[in-house]
C-alpha cells in the first residue's frame, strides 16, 4: 500500500485498493514528517502499545486528527477496502474518509479489535510449535492430487 | 586629636622650638603650624588661625611687641582670606594643615605672587582611601587619606609682575578635577566643571566625592596584569575618528577598547585597572595618556556596561567603542559615538529548546521552529509555514542530535521575515518528532526581548512506530 499525503489539503490519498494496517498508515505519516512536512498540523495521536507481558501489549489506537481536517481518501476505483486497526477520528462526529474524486464507490471495512490486549508476535504464523507440528503431520498425509489449487499470500 | 576650629586651642611659642601648636616669626613674616599640643594632622581652619592671630596680637602673650607690626590677613570671607604685607606661612607643612578655606598671599608691594583654594570633599570615602588630583600636571596624592579637606596652591607668580610663564611661576585656576580610584572600589571623580567653576579662586570648594564597594571587580591586579583575557586587552586613543557599524548604520569612536573576547565584566575589570596606572594607557602611536589621570571610560548600570565619554588628547573624538567583546554580551553594551549619543546594537533575543527524553534518545528525531502567526499566509500549519530564521539568518531548525536542549539566537529588532513587525514579540511553534521512541510534539510560545526564552517539548514515548525490512 502506498500513501499521498497531501498536508495542505490535510488529506491521506490511497494510492491502492490493497488493506493496510493502521499502524503502516501512522509509520509512513512520522516519516514523511521527517522530510520536512513539519509545518502541517500532525496527522495522528496514539495511545496503547505499552507491554504488559512477554507477548501481550495494551492495544493499540490511533486517532486521525479531523480537528485539524485530516481525511483519508481513498484510491480513485470502486472497490472494498479493508483497514485493520483501531481507527477513530480525532472527534467522533467527524468523518474519516472522504468522497473519491472519480464518485466511485468504495466499502469501506475498518476491523477493529474489541479486546483490550493486543498480541506481539514478532516471527511466524502465529500457530504455537504443537500446533504447527499437528498441522504439518496432516499436510504431509494429504495426496497432492487431491488439493485442486493453492493460494499464495 | 580633631580639627581645631577654637582658637582657644592654639598657642604660640616663644621661640622657633615646635614646643606650641603655632609659631609667630616676627623676623621673617612667617606664620608656622606645629603638629603638637592640640593640633594634629587633623589641622585647623583658617578661620580659626585669623582669630589667634588678631587674639595674639591684642594679647601679645610673648612680648613679641606683635602690635608693631602690620597684622598679618585680610579677611575676605569665612573661607577666604588675604596674607599682605609679606606675611605668608611658613612652608608646605603649615600650609596642609590648613582646613576649610583658601587664601590669598601678597608681597609688600600689594601684588599677588600666591594663591591656595581649599578643597573640600562631599560623600562617603572610606578612611583609608588615598584619593589625588590633577591640575594638568600628572597626578598629585592628598596629602591625607580620607576624604579631602586641604589647600591646593593654584596659582604661583614669585615675583609678583602678573607674567605666569617664567621661572617656576604658574597660574593652574583653570584645572582641577579630583581622582577617587581604589581597587574594588566604584571610581569616582570631579571637576571644576562638576561644581560650575571655570576659574579658581582662593576660597573653598566642595566637589561631590564618593565612592562604594564595586561588585563587577572579581580579579586581584595581578590576574589582570598577567593572565588571558586581560593580557590581550588594549585601549586605543586615535588620532582620526573611527567609523563604526552598529546595526546598520556608521557612527564614529575616537577610542577603541579592544575586548579580546573577554566578557563585559572582564572588559571593565581591565580598564579599571588602567585607570589606576601611573603610566601610558594608549596602545595607539599617537599621544601618551596617563591611566590615572584618564577619564572613565567604562560603567555598569546593573548588569549592562555603559561606555562614557572621554577626553581623547590624540583627537580622534571622545566616543568610546568595544570591540571584540563576546557575542552573548551584545544586549548589554551601549556605546557613546563621538557625538555623544548612545548607540547600541539591534537586540538579539535567545531561545532555548528542552527536549524531553524520548526525542534525546531518538536517533532520527528533528525539531522546527515556525512562526504563529505571522501576516498573510505563512503560519505554521499552512504549506508557507515560515521556519524562524536565527541571528545569522539560519533556519532554526535541525536533529535533536542527543542533546537536551539547543539554544538559538534570534535578530529581535532587526527580524522581519513574511512581514513581521521588528522589535515585537513573536509566536512560535516549536515542533518535533523522532521515530522508534519520540513521538510527535508540539508546543508554542513566545519569543521575547529576553535572553530567557524557553520553550520545552517533551514527546510521550512511540509504542506504535513500525518499519519492517
Amino acid at each position: 500500500m502506498g500513501y499521498i499525503f497531501d498536508g495542505y489539503n490535510t488529506t491521506i490519498i490511497l494510492d491502492s485498493t490493497t488493506e493496510f494496517n493502521i499502524d503502516d498508515l501512522y509509520s509512513r505519516w512520522k516519516e514523511w514528517v521527517l522530510t520536512g512536512n513539519a509545518m502541517y498540523p500532525p496527522a495522528f495521536r496514539t495511545l496503547g502499545g505499552e507491554p504488559i507481558s512477554l507477548t501481550q501489549t495494551v492495544a493499540p489506537y490511533f486517532f486521525l486528527n479531523t480537528i485539524d481536517g485530516w481525511v483519508i481518501r481513498p484510491a480513485e476505483s470502486n472497490h472494498e477496502l479493508k483497514i485493520i486497526g483501531n481507527l477513530y477520528p480525532e472527534d467522533p462526529n467527524d468523518p474519516l474518509f472522504t468522497q473519491t474524486l472519480g464518485g466511485y464507490t468504495v466499502l469501506i471495512t475498518i476491523e477493529r479489535s474489541s479486546a483490550a490486549i493486543g498480541y506481539e508476535i514478532n516471527l511466524g504464523s502465529g500457530l504455537s510449535t504443537d500446533e504447527h507440528n499437528w498441522l504439518n503431520a496432516i499436510f504431509k498425509n494429504i495426496p497432492l492430487q487431491t488439493i485442486l489449487a493453492l493460494r499464495q499470500g | 586629636m580633631a580639627l581645631i576650629i577654637d582658637p582657644d586651642y592654639l598657642n604660640d611659642s616663644a621661640v622657633d622650638d615646635g614646643s606650641a601648636e603655632v609659631f609667630i616669626d616676627t623676623t621673617n613674616l612667617k606664620i608656622k603650624l606645629n603638629i603638637e599640643g592640640y593640633l594634629s594632622t587633623d589641622g585647623v581652619t583658617i578661620k580659626c588661625l585669623y582669630s589667634f592671630l588678631k587674639e595674639e596680637w591684642r594679647n601679645d602673650t610673648h612680648t613679641k611687641n606683635l602690635a608693631s607690626f602690620p597684622f598679618p590677613m585680610i579677611p575676605i570671607t569665612d573661607e577666604s582670606f588675604e596674607f599682605v604685607d609679606g606675611w605668608n606661612f611658613d612652608g608646605y607643612q603649615s600650609q596642609y594643615l590648613i582646613r576649610t578655606g583658601g587664601w590669598t598671599v601678597r608681597n609688600t608691594s600689594g601684588n599677588v605672587i600666591e594663591k591656595w583654594a581649599g578643597i573640600i570633599g562631599l560623600g562617603s570615602i572610606n578612611a583609608d582611601d588615598q584619593l589625588y588630583y590633577n591640575q594638568g600636571e600628572g597626578a598629585v596624592d592628598v596629602q591625607l587619606t580620607g576624604q579631602i579637606n586641604q589647600a591646593v596652591q593654584i596659582l604661583r607668580d614669585d615675583d609678583g609682575d602678573g607674567v605666569f610663564s617664567e621661572d617656576d611661576d604658574y597660574d593652574r585656576t583653570d584645572t582641577f578635577t579630583i581622582f577617587c580610584r581604589e581597587y574594588s572600589q566604584v571610581y569616582n571623580s570631579a571637576s571644576l566643571a562638576d561644581i560650575g567653576v571655570s576659574i579658581m579662586d582662593s576660597i573653598a570648594y566642595r566637589f561631590p566625592l564618593s565612592t562604594g564597594t564595586d561588585l563587577k571587580i572579581t580579579h586581584n591586579d595581578n590576574a589582570i596584569a598577567t593572565t588571558a583575557p586581560y593580557t590581550g586587552m588594549s585601549i586605543t586613543y586615535h588620532a582620526t575618528p573611527q567609523s563604526i557599524d552598529i546595526g546598520g548604520s556608521n557612527y564614529n569612536f575616537g577610542i577603541i577598547i579592544d575586548g579580546n573576547n573577554g566578557t563585559a565584566e572582564q572588559i571593565y575589570e581591565f580598564i579599571q585597572y588602567q585607570l589606576r596606572q601611573d603610566s601610558n594607557i594608549n596602545a595607539g602611536l599617537d599621544d601618551e595618556v596617563n591611566g590615572k589621570t584618564a577619564d572613565a571610560l567604562l560603567s555598569f548600570v546593573g548588569d549592562t556596561l555603559y561606555t562614557r565619554t572621554a577626553t581623547n588628547p590624540a583627537g580622534g573624538g571622545t566616543g568610546v567603542f568595544i570591540e571584540n567583546y563576546q557575542v552573548v554580551d551584545v544586549n548589554r553594551l551601549v556605546f557613546v559615538d563621538n557625538t555623544a549619543t548612545q548607540r547600541t546594537f539591534p537586540y538579539v533575543a535567545a531561545l532555548t529548546i528542552n527536549f524531553g527524553a524520548n526525542l534525546t534518545a531518538d536517533a532520527s528525531s528533528k525539531y522546527w521552529v515556525y512562526f504563529t502567526d505571522l501576516p498573510g499566509d505563512a503560519d505554521y500549519g499552512k504549506s508557507g509555514g515560515t521556519l524562524v530564521e536565527d541571528a545569522d539568518g539560519v533556519d532554526m531548525t535541525g536533529d535533536v542530535d542527543s542533546n537536551t536542549s539547543i539554544q538559538h539566537s534570534f535578530a529581535y529588532d532587526a527580524n522581519n521575515q513574511g512581514g513581521r513587525t521588528p522589535a515585537s514579540e513573536a509566536a512560535v511553534t516549536v515542533v518535533a518528532i523522532g521515530l522508534n521512541t519520540g513521538q510527535y510534539v508540539r508546543a508554542t510560545g513566545t519569543i521575547t526581548r529576553s535572553t530567557s526564552n524557553v520553550i520545552s517539548l517533551v514527546a510521550a514515548l512511540e509504542r506504535n512506530y513500525a518499519n519492517p525490512a
